[in-house]
């Protein structure tokens, strides 16, 4: 089953900016010392799946690493997303947005709920074979000021790729509590 | 030895960056199948009395809040502002990477029938999984990673070349470290005649000469002849 997008999954202003990202962004990461998220924590996300069984010690630190790059790379992407909106300030909109135009993010989709109001990912809904929920985050991230959002914190999904055979339930926890009324899960 | 096995991972990281769609489209698939922990199913969320429980699983399964907003700063205008909401989403976002990653890196050495994920494990689960972006920072960050662990750990062995000579025994000392620099070859030569001169080898004689000019191809420049000496110094 192939999730990609085939019109527009890298604008023009993304990749000139991804490139200058890159080649600067990257310049003050190589502090080999310098380690950002802890590396006993990484190994044992890492020792989550029970197949792992030994990990080498330079893996957690170059995990650690990576993962840097992977923050900044979806953060930069959300922050261009806010800016086409003429907005200072990433949403979570912004995020699922990214996740949903990306192609390197598709791994992401279980687990961050679709944004439907963008066109493209409703082309792509039908071959993903998710039942479409009527809810769109998008009003919803709009109306509810940040405070509202400080006042409950939302832990959704046990935050794993889950089996498609167990989507609906993750989709009906997230909603549970996301606190969107009205979405309905299967 | 560190250098040749660098050098053949490059190769590979330059043969796997050219993944075709079709089979990025597959290693999805298997990636999917691949991540199945149970651990993650089991725990039910109650925001009812769990609070202790779920603050514990909260910190084994994500990674630091803090870090992951200052990582967001680093990258973002000082004007820009991120909602609570999104940074959650992103800090979710990271485990499930590593979880991503290191099960397409695992998938990789169970059929290589090896027991321990490696980083070279990790970069070609990155390659594959189409972030080729990354490649080439990390592999410079793993570059410098290993010259570091390298200068703790006393791994260089100078003396371990060997040449066999008839008319020369050569034997490992103090030296042999700093012309062990210079490269194998020219190190040994220098370190066996002259232990404090930087310049070329001569050795007296006609047909000891040419043998030695046959086997330091390599080594070339001024042959000045500095003393005689005798066939076998030590």
């Amino acid at each position: 089953m192939e999730n990609n997008n085939n019109n527009h999954q890298q604008p023009p202003k993304d990749n000139e900016q991804l490139k200058s990202f890159w080649s600067k962004g990257m310049e003050g990461d190589l502090n080999v010392k310098n380690h950002e998220f802890p590396i006993s924590r990484i190994k044992r996300i890492m020792k989550f799946d029970p197949d792992v069984s030994m990990i080498a010690a330079e893996a957690p630190n170059l995990l650690s690493k990576a993962c840097e790059m992977f923050v900044m790379d979806l953060t930069m992407r959300s922050w261009l997303h806010a800016q086409e909106s003429n907005r200072l300030t990433i949403r979570k909109s912004d995020v699922d947005a990214v996740v949903s135009q990306t192609v390197i993010f598709d791994f992401l989709r279980d687990d961050v709920p679709k944004d439907e109001g963008e066109p493209v990912v409703a082309a792509a809904d039908p071959v993903d074979d998710v039942a479409d929920h009527v809810a769109v985050p998008d009003l919803n991230n709009e109306e509810l000021p940040p405070g509202t959002v400080i006042g409950t914190p939302v832990c959704y999904g046990l935050g794993i790729h889950a089996p498609h055979p167990q989507m609906p339930g993750a989709w009906t926890e997230e909603d549970a509590t996301g606190a969107n009324g009205g979405n309905g899960g299967n | 030895m560190e250098r040749g096995g660098f050098h053949g991972y490059r190769k590979l990281s330059v043969n796997n960056t050219t993944p075709s769609p079709p089979g990025l489209a597959a290693n999805f698939l298997m990636a999917e199948g691949s991540m199945r922990p149970p651990e993650f199913n089991q725990p039910n969320k109650t925001s009812n009395g769990g609070e202790e429980e779920c603050t514990v699983r909260e910190q084994d399964r994500f990674m630091p809040i803090a870090n992951v907003i200052r990582i967001m700063r680093r990258i973002l205008p000082a004007h820009a502002k991120i909602s609570d909401d999104s940074k959650e989403t992103i800090q979710e976002c990271v485990s499930e990477y590593i979880s991503f990653i290191t099960g397409e890196a695992n998938e990789r050495c169970q059929r290589e029938q090896r027991k321990t994920i490696t980083a070279e494990d990790v970069l070609w689960a990155m390659s594959k999984l189409g972030f080729d972006d990354y490649i080439e920072p990390l592999t410079l960050y793993l570059h410098r990673y290993r010259e570091l662990e390298g200068e703790r750990g006393v791994s260089c062995s100078a003396g371990s070349v060997s040449m066999t000579n008839g008319l020369v025994v050569k034997r490992p000392n103090g030296t042999m470290t700093e012309y062990g620099a210079y490269g194998p070859v020219p190190g040994i030569h220098m370190a066996q005649y002259h232990y404090r001169h930087q310049n070329g080898f001569v050795f007296s004689g006609n047909e000891p000469n040419s043998k030695m000019s046959g086997s330091s191809s390599g080594a070339s420049g001024a042959r000045v002849e500095v003393f005689p000496t005798q066939q076998h110094k030590y």
